[in-house]
């Protein structure tokens, strides 16, 4: 029997979102089937498998991916769906709990390629912030320019201050999605410094 | 070569190296290790996967030719791969040695 579940988790909330699949799998509904923001579930035995999410470098498609995917298979996991570079990964629990990484190195490499999708977002929108400024100064003082000479002039320089105001709010929240990730990295690094 | 300082290696490697002693595939080498470790070390796929792809690439260990992209791809340590592992049991000695001095405990 389906159930479908329509929510919504942000790239910084990978963690939540997988500790969700794998309660929903502990109460019988297993995941098979996955599309951006929708989510199809099937009964099953509570706790038969467990969930793992996965950022791969590249798009499954990519021989290095697919390289990857299939030694996965070969050790039990299969793949319930992807969305651009993210996987569903789950494994039946009799094979023993479900890990992607056993070392911290690992663990802070795949949060890492998280944080590079925030940092890419970030550089983008601050890039647009400066041009926009730019563009807005240089309206502005077009603007001033006819206004000492009596003309009045429609203040257009306020939508590109606007539309930079925006990009940089845009930068500003793509770090704050990232902090949690951050946050997992952070203490990961600390353990590194005693463990491995 | 000798001469350089070479840093320990993360015991997941140390112990895909030594199971790699003979021809394996990759959930037999998670199956050996977890083992040889009395089921301490649960190796992961990803980590796995990872260790392998790099200890290919630096010779330590060699992809045995199969059947081409056939699942349960083998693999088996080189010599330079056998090298690193001699050399890192010969730190874990210092180690066992020094700490049974200072800290004492069973024989082993």
């Amino acid at each position: 029997m389906k159930h479908v579940a329509w929510k919504f988790y942000t790239f910084g909330q990978v963690d939540k979102e997988e500790q969700w699949l794998n309660e929903m799998a502990a109460r019988g509904l297993m995941l098979t089937d996955v599309f951006a923001v929708r989510y199809t579930f099937e009964q099953g035995t509570p706790g038969e498998y467990g969930y793992r999410i996965e950022l791969l470098d590249n798009l499954p498609s990519h021989p290095e991916s697919a390289r990857y995917l299939r030694f996965l298979e070969e050790t039990g996991v299969e793949c319930v769906g992807t969305f651009a570079r993210w996987v569903y990964l789950r494994r039946k629990t009799a094979y023993g709990p479900f890990e992607l990484y056993s070392d911290i190195d690992s663990k802070i490499r795949h949060y890492k390629r998280i944080t590079l999708i925030a940092n890419v977002m970030t550089i983008m929108m601050l890039c647009f912030t400066v041009m926009f400024l730019c563009e807005a100064f240089s309206q502005y003082t077009g603007y001033l320019d006819w206004y000492r000479r009596g003309f009045s002039c429609k203040p257009y320089h306020i939508r590109y201050f606007m539309s930079s105001g925006t990009f940089l709010l845009i930068a500003a929240i793509m770090q704050v999605i990232a902090l949690p990730v951050k946050k997992a990295i952070h203490g990961l690094k600390k353990e590194r410094t005693i463990r491995e | 070569m000798s001469s350089e300082r070479e840093s320990a290696l993360t015991e997941a490697v140390f112990y895909i190296l030594l199971s790699l002693h003979r021809p394996m595939h990759g959930y037999g080498i998670m199956q050996n290790v977890e083992g040889l470790s009395g089921g301490r070390v649960s190796l992961a796929a990803g980590t796995l996967y990872g260790a392998l792809t790099t200890l290919l690439e630096r010779g330590w260990i060699l992809a045995l030719p199969g059947e081409r992209d056939s699942r349960k791809k083998e693999y088996l340590i080189t010599e330079e791969g056998k090298r690193a592992a001699r050399v890192e049991l010969k730190r874990l000695r210092e180690l066992v040695a020094n700490g049974s001095d200072i800290i004492g405990g069973e024989g082993l």
